[in-house]
């Protein structure tokens, strides 16, 4: 018995990482995200991909990342990137600064979104202000060209608490797949809250 | 020591093993009935995407105009011979312009993606996403590019669609050489990409309802053998039964 949990234990260890099991996130419970104090209540059902996309991050989606992309921020301090680095020494990703404004997000994200997923365009279509998690927010919304060659759609809702920041954001084909999981996205924003 | 070299063995055979067994290439969608495109069924042709270049020592992908020409001229031979035992019920597009092709380029380019999440999240048992399991566990595959495929240029003159992708990158002989000296570190280097994604959509709903799709096709579609390779790895079980001719 202990030479078979020595073989599983070896095995789950050399196992390829993407094998690791993606979570189901249930609906109409909340739940706690990107290792913050945020929370959401989702209507639906979502998969929170193994993967961190950052050290405060989470990422959930219904078809795959590429095809509905939701990302979640938390408690993003002074110094921290959104993602991880791909390429630190020729392309190190933007840091945050908490003296930011909340008119410097869209410009931040743009650059962190360029680096880390390799957008090759990338157009803020509107900007304006909001209320997200009981705080003054910016909400925008944006225009992207994957390195897959595929424009996509965005928004991002975020606001700065304490010097940290909370966002949420949204990106899927602007053929289709964004306009068919808009309001999945709207509901989880909507319900967001600091546990 | 013995028993240790047994079980890391045997862990390593579980390691390699588990996604080769584990990967599908092919689907079919679930209430999907081949009869219906026997028959009458007309099926749209759009001209495939083709892309064909080096990969870099560090990996990364450059287009080759003339390998991309030679793929085209054979893929495109390979492909009408494999049409013509079908007959009028595959037919061309119509050659598009303007915004008609600009639409055409980008349901070709959504294909190419939502190919990529099929075989990452569908045909990779191992890393299927939570929400699609009782779908799988109940056999259903439900992908779709949408129903606005309806609008693509000669759509209301068919009833499915036949999308087909093909991406090749052959590893330089710096990034060959990267991956033996990498082997001999015990560090794994890929040299190559040669996916191919072939799919039959409803035009009126947008939904896959036939795909082959791999990242690690056969036949170098420079070669006029290869791109046959090619072609007939991409219609591996194509629903569509060729008419018996009357000499037959």
């Amino acid at each position: 018995m202990r030479k078979f949990g020595l073989l599983i234990a070896a095995a789950l260890l050399i196992a390829p990482g993407s094998a690791m099991a993606h979570r189901l996130i249930d609906a109409n419970e909340a739940v706690t995200v990107a290792r913050s104090d945020m929370a959401v209540v989702p209507q639906i059902e979502w998969n929170r991909i193994s993967q961190r996309p950052g050290s405060n991050a989470e990422r959930w989606t219904l078809d795959g990342e590429l095809l509905n992309d939701v990302l979640f921020f938390g408690e993003v301090a002074s110094g921290d990137t959104l993602f991880r680095e791909v390429n630190r020494r020729e392309m190190p990703l933007p840091q945050f600064a908490s003296d930011m404004l909340l008119v410097d997000l869209p410009d931040f994200v743009e650059s962190s979104l360029r680096i880390a997923k390799g957008s090759s365009t990338f157009t803020t279509t509107s900007v304006e202000p909001t209320q997200f998690l009981g705080q003054g927010g910016v909400r925008f919304e944006f225009e992207t060209l994957g390195s897959d060659d595929l424009l996509r759609k965005g928004i991002a809702v975020a606001t700065i608490i304490d010097g940290e920041l909370f966002m949420m954001l949204y990106e899927a084909p602007s053929l289709y797949f964004f306009d068919r999981n808009r309001a999945d996205f709207e509901q989880l924003v909507s319900s967001a809250h600091l546990g | 020591m013995t028993k240790f070299l047994t079980i890391i063995g045997a862990a390593v055979c579980l390691s390699l093993a588990a996604p080769a067994a584990a990967q599908e290439r092919g689907a079919v969608r679930h209430d999907f009935d081949a009869t219906q495109v026997q028959g009458d069924a007309r099926i749209l042709v759009f001209r495939p995407r083709i892309k064909v270049g080096e990969q870099s020592t560090g990996g990364s992908f450059e287009p080759r105009a003339d390998w991309t020409e030679l793929a085209r001229d054979n893929l495109g031979s390979a492909i009408e011979s494999y049409q013509q035992q079908f007959g009028s019920r595959l037919i061309e597009a119509p050659e598009a312009f303007g915004a008609d092709a600009r639409l055409v380029e980008d349901y070709m380019t959504l294909f190419g993606t939502v190919s990529e999440s099929i075989i990452n999240y569908q045909f990779f048992v191992g890393n299927r996403l939570e929400t699609k399991k009782a779908d799988n566990r109940n056999d259903v595959f439900d992908w779709t590019l949408g129903p606005g495929v309806a609008d693509l240029p000669g759509a209301q003159d068919a009833d499915y669609a036949l999308f087909i992708n093909t991406e090749d990158h052959y590893g330089s002989t710096g990034r060959k050489v990267l991956q033996v000296f990498a082997a001999m570190g015990g560090v794994s280097v890929t040299s190559g990409l040669h996916a191919g994604y072939a799919a039959l959509v409803e035009l009126k709903t947008g939904n896959i309802v036939w795909v082959n799709a791999d990242r690690q096709m056969g036949g170098d579609v420079r070669e006029i053998d290869g791109a046959q390779r090619r072609v007939e790895q991409l219609f591996d079980d194509f629903p569509l039964v060729a008419p018996v001719t009357a000499s037959e």
